[in-house]
């Protein structure tokens, strides 16, 4: 049974009790509107989460007590859901039902994860340059060398048409070169404060424990009450004119990269009719682009959608050969074609369906997909599905309505990054 | 001092194995309450293993790739996919090829039974044509030219061929675009004949089910091929080159890596042993928790592109070391001072060791969580110099064996693996200027 209860004005705190997992696994989220100003400064709060704390002076002294809790794993990072920023400082540890008699480990590791959240190592300087400079470096390094992959190369020109009027959703999540750049040890101190002052906190805890004994240590937490973020999860800004280009690019391989808008929002009216008809589309191993492109003309290794219902959009993406990026558009546009014509067989949508609703009951089995999910379910109350009404909502998408999604693809970016076909060796 | 094993309660998970008259080997994992299931069919053929047909099968020579070929066509039915019942039932299926293994495995809600049972029929029924093969060719050529622009992949492909010069061992699991192109039907099946037989294969089963109802239940096709003696992996011979090359990539910072080359381990008691000291003196000399971690990672000499991977199998084992760095020479002179058996003495005191233990022993357990982790036990278990596939040990049991560790067989460990004439390094530089000295 799920217990969920708002500690203080903004602090919430769900317990997922389940007696089949050997860890107990306890989440801090920190929800804030996406801003591209403030994207680096939380991707270097998360990344010196395990290291810059006040009460472990050393990141071996932290070490150290999460060793002592039987190699306690601690993951910290940024997401982006919609038009929203989620932090999350992660630990998961044994639960105390898998360890030696009379042994309990839960009130230290809930202890330790409020200390890592909120006493980070902070001086008159803000973050102290020893643990600031190397994050921030950090940070640059990974935005050089992020268009070294093709696929990242191409994927981030094709976003950056799409979203040029949302910088915050054409960005990486470790923001910009030049907030990277700007980036101070006092700034950074600065925004942790405001962040510790006014981001909505959603705990969640699942694994083996009592959920009136996590309420019970929880509420010993010196987290404050703050208001609740009103920001609607769904981003709804604007997109440009359609637009078809190519570039050269010296990679072996072609990129073709696809975005489509489309008029659905995260769990509203049409949701369930456009999961189904994207994955049907390109979502998924078993879907019409999938055989077409690879199984059928043997153009693509890869050829797949990424549907994103929080940004109304879908992305296709292939690696393909030079040359034959008319070939494969022709296949798309004809793909399309069918799925509004209604012709494809009922078997293969029974697939498809049949493939949503085994991926959904078996989040039930990861403890990490149960936070995200009750993160995103307090939100949005449409979302907060048993895994039967899931089932019922995608068993009753039908023919006509994936007839009628599809006719609703509007294609804003064509974008191909043509490779240079260079020998295999 | 660490709780030991002995001290935890039991784990409630029941593992079975079952060798079929076939040869086949079947583990069964009981994980009580969890709602997927997963199954794996791992034959023991990779890109490292031999590289001849059997005799009954003519004995020729098989081109770089070929394991991975397989892997690809297996799926391919002529009328249908092999993912077609699989996808009616919303249950995923999908393979890979490494240098040991080509690994079948399938995940779902509901429908077990069936979904092991086509998981064994479509491995165990092969079916090559000249039309779907030349097609496949194609498919693997864009896989091939994939990995190939992967900036990482030059300077991974350069490491094994110094850890292992003139060796199959060191051969991209996909081959080459030309490698494949001489690939047939008629290989494919002289291959499939020679090591897809079922006692070099395993299957492994975990999820929420009665192990005997299975296996009371499961049926072989008539299409198998028979079982017998598969041809050993071949053996490194020729020595590491130790001499560090510098390697101009389109990557846009440099990088310095060091790789190690491990001894073979064929019995898998010894490999178990072996890989849970190795895990220990990285986790004490490298590792995120390690001193030395966080002392380049503050000096800025690392960033979090740094990797530590090590692998250990029967015939060969690697330990790879590194990342990208503003001073990459340095980093490489670094990195050959840390792994050095005195160095590991320093920093794996009594109190360190202690606490590993403590952290490996809870990682363990954790891992029981995981149906990936259960499955790459098993197969690390399996003893391939036997003639089938079965565990060599109990998995339950590896958190009492890393209980019972004690430092002195981890500097043991270091004394014999930190050896210069195993040890390689490489120097990445994206541009024409020189490393830093």
């Amino acid at each position: 049974m799920v217990f969920s209860k708002m500690l203080r004005s903004g602090v919430r705190l769900t317990v997922v009790p389940s007696q089949k997992f050997k860890t107990v696994t306890a989440t801090v989220n920190f929800i804030a509107p996406l801003q591209v100003a403030t994207l680096t400064n939380r991707q270097l709060i998360a990344n010196l989460w395990p290291v810059a704390n006040a009460h472990y002076p050393t990141p071996r002294a932290l070490t150290v007590a999460l060793q002592d809790l039987y190699g306690a794993s601690l993951r910290t990072g940024i997401d982006r859901e919609g038009a929203l920023s989620i932090a999350t400082c992660q630990l998961q540890f044994l639960s105390d039902s898998v360890l030696p008699a009379g042994e309990s480990i839960l009130g230290r590791a809930l202890a330790l994860l409020q200390t890592i959240c909120w006493q980070p190592l902070l001086d008159d300087q803000g973050y102290a340059a020893a643990f600031f400079t190397p994050e921030r470096d950090n940070l640059a390094h990974e935005l050089q060398s992020m268009t070294d992959s093709a696929e990242n190369k191409a994927v981030l020109t094709a976003q950056a048409q799409y979203f040029q009027d949302a910088p915050e959703q054409a960005a990486v999540l470790a923001g910009t070169p030049a907030t990277v750049a700007a980036a101070t040890p006092q700034g950074l101190a600065a925004y942790w404060r405001t962040m510790a002052a006014h981001d909505e906190i959603e705990i969640v805890v699942t694994g083996a424990v009592s959920p009136d004994q996590v309420a019970d240590l929880v509420a010993q937490w010196a987290v404050p009450a703050r208001s609740a973020v009103t920001t609607p999860l769904q981003w709804q800004g604007t997109v440009p004119a359609p637009r078809r280009w190519q570039t050269p690019a010296a990679f072996q391989q072609s990129q073709y990269i696809a975005i489509y808008q489309l008029p659905v929002t995260y769990y509203g009216p049409s949701y369930f009719d456009y999961l189904v008809t994207d994955a049907l589309f390109g979502g998924s191993a078993n879907s019409l682009l999938f055989a077409a492109v690879r199984e059928q003309a043997g153009l693509a290794y890869y050829a797949g959608t990424d549907f994103d219902a929080q940004t109304g959009a879908t992305m296709l993406q292939a690696g393909i050969d030079p040359g034959t990026a008319d070939q494969v558009r022709a296949i798309v546009k004809e793909t399309l074609a069918q799925l509004a014509a209604g012709d494809f067989s009922p078997e293969r949508l029974h697939s498809i369906q049949q493939e949503l609703i085994t991926n959904r009951l078996g989040e039930d089995d990861a403890q990490a997909a149960v936070n995200g999910r009750f993160v995103l379910a307090h939100r949005l109350p449409g979302a907060d599905m048993t895994p039967a009404a899931f089932r019922t909502a995608v068993s009753a998408v039908t023919p006509a309505a994936i007839q009628a999604c599809a006719g609703q693809y509007r294609l804003v970016v064509d974008y191909l990054q043509e490779g240079d076909a260079r020998d295999g060796q | 001092m660490p709780a030991m094993a002995n001290e935890f309660p039991p784990l409630p998970e029941r593992i079975h194995q079952a060798v079929l008259s076939n040869g086949l080997t079947v583990v069964g994992i009981e994980k009580p309450g969890f709602i997927r299931h997963y199954a794996q069919l791992t034959v023991f053929f990779g890109s490292a293993s031999a590289r001849r047909l059997a005799p009954e099968q003519g004995g020729a020579a098989l081109p770089a790739g070929v394991a991975h070929f397989l892997e690809h066509k297996m799926f391919d039915k002529g009328d249908h996919d092999a993912a077609d019942a699989f996808a009616a039932r919303g249950a995923d299926v999908n393979a890979y090829t490494t240098r040991t293994i080509t690994n079948y495995y399938c995940s779902g809600t509901g429908y077990l039974q069936e979904n092991v049972q086509d998981l064994v029929n479509f491995v165990l029924t092969p079916y090559f044509t000249a039309a779907t093969v030349a097609k496949e060719q194609g498919i693997i050529s864009q896989e091939i030219q994939m990995y190939r622009d992967d900036p990482d992949y030059a300077v991974q492909q350069t490491l094994w061929d110094h850890l292992f010069p003139d060796s199959v061992i060191a051969e991209d699991v996909a081959g080459s675009r030309q490698s494949i192109a001489g690939i047939t039907p008629a290989m494919l099946l002289g291959a499939y004949r020679t090591f897809y037989r079922p006692n070099n294969m395993q299957l492994t089963v975990v999820g929420d089910f009665n192990f005997p109802a299975l296996l009371s239940q499961l049926t072989m096709p008539a299409a198998a091929a028979a079982p017998g003696t598969v041809p050993a992996s071949p053996a490194v011979t020729a020595p590491v080159l130790t001499t560090t090359p510098l390697l101009r990539t389109t990557g846009s910072l440099p990088e310095a890596w060091v790789g190690v080359r491990l001894p073979a381990l064929p019995d898998p008691t010894r490999r178990l042993r072996v890989s849970l000291q190795l895990d220990l003196l990285l986790s004490g000399m490298l590792l995120e928790s390690a001193p030395d971690f966080l002392r380049l990672y503050q000096s800025g000499l690392i960033d979090d592109s740094f990797l530590v991977d090590a692998e250990l199998h029967s015939r060969f084992g690697t330990l790879t070391v590194g990342g990208k760095t503003s001073a990459p020479a340095t980093l490489l002179k670094t990195l050959r001072q840390i792994l050095t058996p005195a160095h590991a003495r320093a920093v794996i005191t009594p109190a360190a060791f202690t606490h590993l233990q403590r952290e490996l022993i809870g990682r363990n357990i954790s891992g029981f969580d995981h149906f990936g982790w259960l499955g790459a036990q098993a197969v690390d278990a399996a003893d391939t110099r036997a003639e089938d596939r079965r565990l060599g040990y109990s998995i339950p049991q590896i958190a009492a064996i890393i209980a019972a560790l004690r430092r002195s067989d981890v500097l043991d460990l270091a004394d014999d693996l930190f050896d210069p004439a195993r040890i390689t390094g490489i120097l990445v530089s994206p541009s024409a200027q020189e490393a830093d000295a």
